[in-house]
């Protein structure tokens, strides 16, 4: 997470095929498992150690799990049924195999990272384009299963909290302000957030006819311009409406320290109100990242996975409110 | 403290999804709900989908549709040029020379330009194989410009290439 949280983390995804091959979704099994074989056998050569898990092994909730931290697709889950995932120790580099494209290689990093992403993204990319032909085409770039990403196949996107903007309605004035860099601006609140959770996804547009280069400093002005104005929104928030903001900031503490039971939904959206009064120096929090993880481990299926059974709506929300109490108890007001 | 915006495209139900395009300086926002998110296309739920909705919803970014098109197959996977309209995907990488007059008009709708300007994985290729991809890429070239002799000559050039493989 960046010093003042509005950037949580940003991601490198590099789409690839390998040449000769019809894509995934007409690839019958025998050269699906091929692929994956030749994907995980070219990775023998990365410095890191790197594990397998393919989706016909993988538990509904196993993989309901890994979607929710963002490692893999729904696409993943159920196209290919020879799909898999490829992924190191630590989790920042997920390959999924025969999803959309044959590879997509993958790299999250917290924070405003976007050009280290690339960088390690890139290594893995070299290490599997030297042990197999990637489809390439010298005017196209990169040939992917859909035309939207052909050329660099690159994706590099930001996640960003910006409860400020998002309060004051002022989001779409500030990426008019951004509107020379063709960007896509995406909230995506599935089950167990909300739209009140702030956070925003922004990524690159186009694939062709920019290098990879381009791509990386347009979105990272684009962030940092977004960065600014969520900051002078945060002001203008404080200014306006002081006394009410932190009264909401203090009872959401206050509720998310104690409650017994929590929606996910009712979850980030206090949340968010806990993390602007991390902000404001109203709360001080010594382990912000611990604030990110939570986040991540009271979605359901990562709950049930850590509780190693199903549970129905009513114990998540028992254990949601236990494991964020013990989180957030550790934060201490001013 | 946060007002509950409403569908965009219902008028009733809570937006859950927001998604902001901003191409050529033009915002365009959208506030759905779930079942209009599903309806209008912006759920994937396998890799074939139906891209009907969607593109009724913002145009067709990968072609007109022509009454009068023939029907074609791409000569390498036997995909169709209806599958290709009708979804967005391609069956494999030979598609793109294939259906090239329905995706390079999309292509100069949809990207910043039509031609890669980043990495290549060229190092990993034989000296051969990269000489051909650069007599490829200069003949593009000589066509765009409309200058025919020097393509005709590129094109001779990059048979006998091929031809020397195969003895």
């Amino acid at each position: 997470m960046s010093e003042n949280g509005i950037v949580i983390s940003s991601r490198v995804r590099l789409a690839r095929n390998i040449a000769g091959l019809p894509f995934p979704s007409k690839l019958d099994s025998e050269r699906s498992l091929a692929v994956t074989q030749k994907v995980y056998g070219a990775l023998g050569k990365a410095r890191e150690h790197y594990s397998i898990i393919r989706i016909s092994d993988m538990s509904d909730l196993q993989g309901e799990a890994l979607k929710e931290m963002h490692l893999i697709s729904d696409d993943l889950l159920h196209g290919n049924k020879y799909a898999a995932a490829i992924m190191n120790k630590s989790n920042d580099v997920c390959i999924m195999v025969n999803e959309e494209d044959h590879i997509r290689e993958q790299c999250i990093l917290p924070g405003k990272k976007l050009r280290d992403a690339y960088v390690k993204i890139n290594e893995i990319d070299d290490i599997i384009s030297s042990s197999n032909k990637i489809a390439f085409d010298p005017r196209l770039g990169y040939l992917t299963s859909c035309p939207t990403n052909v050329g660099t196949g690159m994706r590099a996107s930001a996640l960003m909290f910006l409860p400020g903007l998002s309060l004051t309605n002022s989001l779409e004035r500030c990426m008019n302000a951004v509107s020379r860099f063709d960007l896509t601006v995406r909230g995506e609140y599935g089950e167990g957030t909300s739209s009140e959770s702030c956070l925003y996804q922004i990524s690159n547009q186009k694939t062709l006819g920019l290098s990879e280069s381009d791509i990386l400093a347009n979105v990272t002005a684009a962030v940092e311009q977004i960065e600014r104005n969520e900051i002078a929104a945060r002001k203008a928030l404080l200014a306006a409406n002081g006394t009410a903001l932190r009264d909401n900031i203090m009872r959401a503490y206050g509720i998310l320290s104690n409650a017994y039971a929590l929606s996910g939904k009712e979850f980030m959206q206090r949340m968010a109100l806990v993390k602007l009064g991390i902000y404001y120096e109203f709360l001080k929090c010594e382990d912000r990242d611990a604030l990110e993880k939570l986040i991540a481990d009271v979605k359901p299926a990562s709950m049930m996975l850590k509780a190693g059974k199903i549970m129905d709506g009513e114990e998540r929300d028992v254990c949601r409110a236990e494991k964020v109490s013990s989180v957030v108890g550790k934060v201490v007001s001013k | 403290m946060f007002n509950q915006r409403l569908c965009d495209n219902c008028g009733k139900r809570p937006a859950v999804y927001y998604m902001m395009n901003v191409i050529n300086g033009v915002a365009t926002e959208r506030y759905l709900c779930d079942e209009c998110k599903q309806k209008l296309g912006f759920v994937k739920k396998q890799p074939n989908l139906d891209f009907g909705g969607f593109f009724s919803a913002i145009g067709s970014p990968f072609g007109a549709y022509d009454a009068k098109e023939k029907h074609r197959v791409c000569p390498t996977c036997g995909y169709g040029s209806g599958e290709y309209r009708k979804t967005g995907f391609l069956g494999c990488p030979d598609c793109y020379e294939a259906f090239a007059d329905m995706i390079n008009p999309a292509l100069v709708r949809m990207q910043k330009d039509t031609k890669h300007v980043g990495k290549s994985p060229n190092e990993f290729y034989s000296p051969e194989e990269a000489k051909y991809n650069e007599l490829l890429r200069q003949r593009d070239e000589a066509v765009e410009k409309e200058d025919f002799a020097l393509a005709a000559k590129l094109t001779e050039e990059m048979k006998q290439m091929k031809g020397g493989e195969q003895k």
